[in-house]
């Protein structure tokens, strides 16, 4: 966990409400998939608190954030212009963890395919593009630009829209429905992060199905390093876990959606 | 010369003024990779109750112009995996440990400082008087100066160790609750604590948290805390440790100026983590360039 002054490198506008952005990074700032940073504008003096965004992607000397713009922090942040500093705290938290996986489902719904898309780009570095299939939704074709890109670069990727502008309308869970149905799911785990809503419906499936399944959550934040106990989401052991220290990335086993207070 | 920044109160020696507070900092694990903590005046912990406590569900944090709301609930681990689980990181380091304890009735107080007594690496309590009391049917102890007499004597009764009193700015006039917290024989007092407010969540149409009351901190309390600071000071002999908004060194000084002995920054550390070095470095530097031996000489007379 490093506390820096990063360098905006690039902005790009993906849709109307979308943007992709590169930032500078040290040497020793080594993330892995599923971490995410505490953001902080340094021009910012009207609200005080830091950021939380996952990390979309990352290599050496830099990082990447994929954002929608929801509030104040989202807003600043989509008029930084390249060259400015931003402050940065991370990575932080516990993010995906791969071990004994076969072959990966990874999933998601809107902007949660931040942190999903980093995964896939880590597991092939790792060699296992292969071993990867991507179930992709939104609610229309506001990603259709990061899609398309994953795609020419070699990644198996199902994109679901409601409203059908891209890919094939519907949800994520009828192609998850259907690997389940058609195949031996004994060593795959799904990999997911997005709406509540969403969450819980694959976290039904695949605890139904006897499949091991990680989603990430996401909460409003104070410290984001485990200090105040402000983040906290509700266990299956009725005490309450810290997103940006106990997670954002939960087993589902060891999480309880149900009683999720739906914040965001 | 680097100008002496330290203090005592009881057998504490500070190595400086500037301080973690309650509820911001844990009980010091977390913030260590960022900050040397030997370089902290002091590290008050979270909140301790007897029994581990839940807390409240979430949210539990809602941004505010230039603020922050929370409504934690005093979620705790209790005070023996305080001392189980806590204590042994904590003794790799020299900061002083002061301990806020978290009672709901003045039994309780005394039950928790009477364990932590047995606690050789804990300096002293800071008690949380902000707590509802459920022998007076939830309200806040800090209101009320006779209960808020019961129950710092009870606690010293039962320890030679500093104990502080952590006012809450919830009240109409702070000076006959401070003078009552001295009295009954607090070594300090801290203030303040969050003031009461709330948020209502336009788009569901209800309070954003599920007790509708928060407690909001962060530089929009700065006012209200010094204000508090300035008339406990002119109305007690004991130290003052003052809080509240602090996030610069020219917000410390406003306290210094006004008469606290020392300062605790809590929202600020989320914002950065280092803040508490920075302003520490800051008053070190003011001393220096403007020829003062010791910030008790800032303090304004009236």
């Amino acid at each position: 966990m490093l506390e820096f002054k990063s360098t905006l490198n690039a902005i790009e506008q993906i849709s109307a409400d979308i943007f992709l952005i590169t930032l500078s990074a040290p040497d020793n700032f080594k993330p892995y998939a599923g971490q995410f940073v505490q953001l902080r504008i340094l021009e910012n003096t009207s609200f005080i608190l830091r950021r939380p965004l996952s990390i979309f992607d990352y290599a050496d000397g830099s990082f990447k954030i994929l954002f929608r713009v929801r509030g104040k922090g989202t807003q600043l942040l989509a008029q930084i212009k390249t060259g400015m500093q931003i402050d940065i705290l991370g990575p932080l938290g516990k993010g995906f963890d791969t071990a004994d996986t076969e072959e990966f489902i990874l999933m998601s719904g809107g902007i949660g395919f931040a942190p999903v898309h980093c995964l896939a780009k880590q597991l092939a570095r790792e060699g296992m593009k292969d071993k990867c299939v991507i179930i992709a939704g939104s609610a229309t074709d506001d990603l259709k630009p990061v899609f398309m890109n994953v795609e020419a670069q070699g990644f198996k990727i199902t994109v679901m829209t409601d409203d059908g502008s891209f890919g094939t309308k519907g949800m994520v869970t009828a192609p998850l429905a259907e690997k389940i149905k058609n195949n031996n799911v004994q060593n795959t785990q799904v990999f997911t992060c997005g709406p509540e809503p969403m969450l819980k419906a694959i976290a039904d499936m695949t605890i139904k199905a006897d499949m091991r399944c990680q989603v990430s959550l996401e909460s409003f934040m104070g410290c984001g390093v485990g200090a105040c106990l402000c983040c906290v989401v509700e266990d299956k052991k009725d005490s309450y876990v810290r997103v940006c220290a106990d997670g954002p990335v939960f087993s589902t086993d060891n999480i309880n959606l149900q009683e999720r207070w739906s914040q965001i | 010369m680097e100008p002496d920044l330290s203090f005592k109160i009881k057998n504490i020696t500070f190595p400086t003024p500037v301080c973690a507070a309650s509820g911001t900092f844990g009980y010091g694990q977390e913030f260590s990779p960022l900050l040397d903590l030997d370089r902290v005046g002091a590290v008050f912990t979270k909140g301790l109750s007897l029994e581990p406590k839940r807390g409240n569900p979430p949210p539990r944090i809602y941004e505010t112009a230039s603020g922050v709301l929370n409504s934690v609930g005093l979620q705790n681990i209790g005070v023996e995996k305080f001392i189980s689980d806590k204590i042994p990181f904590l003794e790799k380091f020299k900061v002083p440990v002061i301990v806020n304890v978290a009672g709901k009735s003045e039994d309780e107080f005394v039950k928790i400082v009477e364990r932590l007594e047995d606690c050789g690496r804990v300096d002293g309590y800071e008690l949380n008087v902000s707590c509802p009391n459920v022998s007076q049917g939830g309200m806040a102890f800090g209101t009320d100066p006779k209960a808020c007499e019961r129950v710092v004597s009870s606690v010293r009764k039962i320890t030679k160790r500093m104990v502080a009193a952590k006012l809450s700015p919830n009240v109409t006039d702070i000076r006959p609750i401070a003078k009552a917290c001295q009295e009954a024989g607090a070594d300090c007092i801290t203030l303040i604590n969050t003031v009461t407010g709330m948020a209502i969540d336009i788009k569901k149409k209800k309070p954003v948290f599920a007790r509708t009351v928060a407690g909001l901190s962060g530089p929009a309390i700065k006012p209200v805390a010094l204000k508090m600071v300035w008339d406990t000071v002119r109305c007690v002999n004991v130290p003052v440790i003052g809080m509240g908004g602090i996030s610069t060194v020219e917000d410390a000084l406003e306290f210094f100026m006004a008469g606290a002995t020392a300062i605790q920054v809590g929202t600020a550390n989320f914002v950065d983590p280092s803040v508490i070095l920075k302003i520490t470095d800051g008053l070190s530097e003011y001393l220096k360039v403007n020829n003062v031996k010791s910030l008790r000489e800032l303090r304004i007379k009236d």
